[in-house]
């Protein structure tokens, strides 16, 4: 799962980078049963996942994971003109293929759209993040640069001589029923930890990434129904589509 | 849209995130909804239909790939069995019913899709083979045309839901009980 930072030779390829995080989610109509259901839901999914454990507990929210690698969550949530229901899955570093990640979703899936009584789904998402650590800034921007999706000239510009770093490209594609939100960015992330004075013989962390990502959120519109919906199959599909058109979208096509 | 872009790291509506999340990703924190966003939450939008959920059938299961597509050819030929009665050709409309019958193991192989459609094909399936041969007529074709095109719009419905749909068979005079069964249940009552 840590990958060291290598330089890229030749223009970046889809196949280059490695998917760290993706994240399931359906929404609905708000379902106050979440009040009254919480505990039913857990004790169910812990017969099912015996190694969940509780990460959040509250009125609004209930998250459990499975061994540091899946978030599990159920959302009662207000924002802007909407309240509504959320179910979401997310998974650190899963498989390629998807495949446990699917099963999972569709356990969780199953047991909240009982116990909750949806009947219709408002909106469902599967996001994608890939990535590809490079060892310095200018090579994360030079692969990303490299796509060709982005113009920018390494000349100086408004007085500035200087590295073209951090570039970021971004688009919404939407059509009557359903979207996708498509982002390249380079950046540089900073990870650190500061333990606490009394923890003596510990030294804090400090891990620095200069990093490709490529973050892909496709999502459904329209609404609906529990019946004509299979988690599985979705994300199978989602996962076919990116597979397929990802290289073309490196290649600047 | 390039304001937009520049403005917000990821909208609000992103799958699994929003202003209230304290777990974040790459990005950073959403500042606020986007236009193209609340413009798209206030379009009224109708259902999705099953082909348009599963728009790319080679990148889903086998099992729903095979339904959908044996489905809707079944269904179409019970359209042109219907169509053949209406002319009064009952040989034109046994043919097809004939083609409905062949396709029935292989729909019943893809029960693994849910309890409601194995519980549809086998209604389908056993109201056929306790005719013993004799064609249906147009009530019992509509019915199964009722059943198939319900089972293909909602493929992962609960076996209750379709138990409510398979009333309509029932009204039809269709047996949809395995043959035999009705001893089965004597027996048991005994």
């Amino acid at each position: 799962m840590i990958s060291k930072p290598t330089s890229q030779k030749g223009p970046i390829a889809f196949s280059d980078l490695t998917l760290k995080h993706a994240t399931f989610e359906v929404r609905s109509l708000p379902s106050y049963l979440h009040w009254d259901r919480a505990g039913t839901i857990w004790t169910e999914m812990v017969r099912h996942f015996p190694q969940l454990a509780v990460l959040q507990a509250e009125p609004t929210r209930t998250s459990f994971s499975i061994e540091r690698k899946y978030i599990l969550s159920v959302l009662q949530q207000s924002e802007a003109d909407q309240t509504q229901t959320r179910i979401i899955v997310t998974g650190y570093f899963p498989q390629s293929t998807m495949k446990e990640f699917g099963d999972i979703a569709k356990i969780f899936l199953r047991v909240a759209e009982e116990h909750l009584e949806i009947r219709e789904y408002t909106r469902v998402g599967l996001r994608l993040i890939f990535a590809k650590d490079f060892p310095s800034q200018q090579e994360a921007a030079a692969a990303l640069l490299s796509t060709g999706l982005l113009k920018a000239s390494p000349d100086s510009q408004f007085g500035i001589e200087g590295k073209l770093i951090n570039p970021e490209y971004s688009i919404r594609r939407e059509d009557e029923k359903k979207g996708a939100v498509i982002r390249l960015k380079s950046d540089t992330l900073i990870w650190g930890i500061t333990p606490p004075t009394e923890w003596d013989g510990v030294e804090p962390v400090s891990i620095q990434k200069h990093r490709l990502s490529y973050d892909i959120d496709s999502y459904t519109i329209a609404p609906i129904a529990v019946e004509q919906f299979s988690p599985v199959d979705w994300i199978l599909q989602v996962i076919h589509i990116v597979n397929r058109d990802s290289d073309k979208l490196f290649r600047g096509e | 849209m390039s304001r937009a872009t520049n403005l917000i790291q990821f909208p609000h509506t992103s799958t699994g995130m929003s202003n209230t999340d304290t777990e974040q990703p790459v990005f950073t924190k959403p500042q606020y909804i986007s236009q193209e966003s609340a413009e798209t939450r206030a379009r009224p939008v109708a259902p999705m239909h099953i082909d348009e959920i599963y728009h790319t059938p080679l990148g889903t299961s086998t099992e729903l790939n095979v339904a959908l597509r044996l489905l809707s050819q079944s269904i179409n030929h019970i359209d042109e069995a219907l169509e053949a009665l209406k002319n009064q050709d009952d040989v034109v409309a046994d043919d097809a019913m004939q083609h409905v019958q062949a396709v029935l193991p292989e729909l019943f192989n893809c029960r693994n899709l849910g309890d409601g459609y194995g519980a549809a094909i086998n209604a389908v399936v056993c109201s056929i083979e306790n005719l013993q041969g004799i064609p249906p007529n147009e009530k019992q074709i509509r019915a199964m045309r009722n059943i198939f095109s319900y089972i293909r719009s909602n493929p992962f419905s609960s076996v209750n839901l379709v138990a409510e749909k398979l009333s309509v068979m029932e009204d039809a005079e269709l047996n949809i009980d395995p043959p035999g069964f009705e001893v089965l249940a004597d027996w048991l009552d005994e």
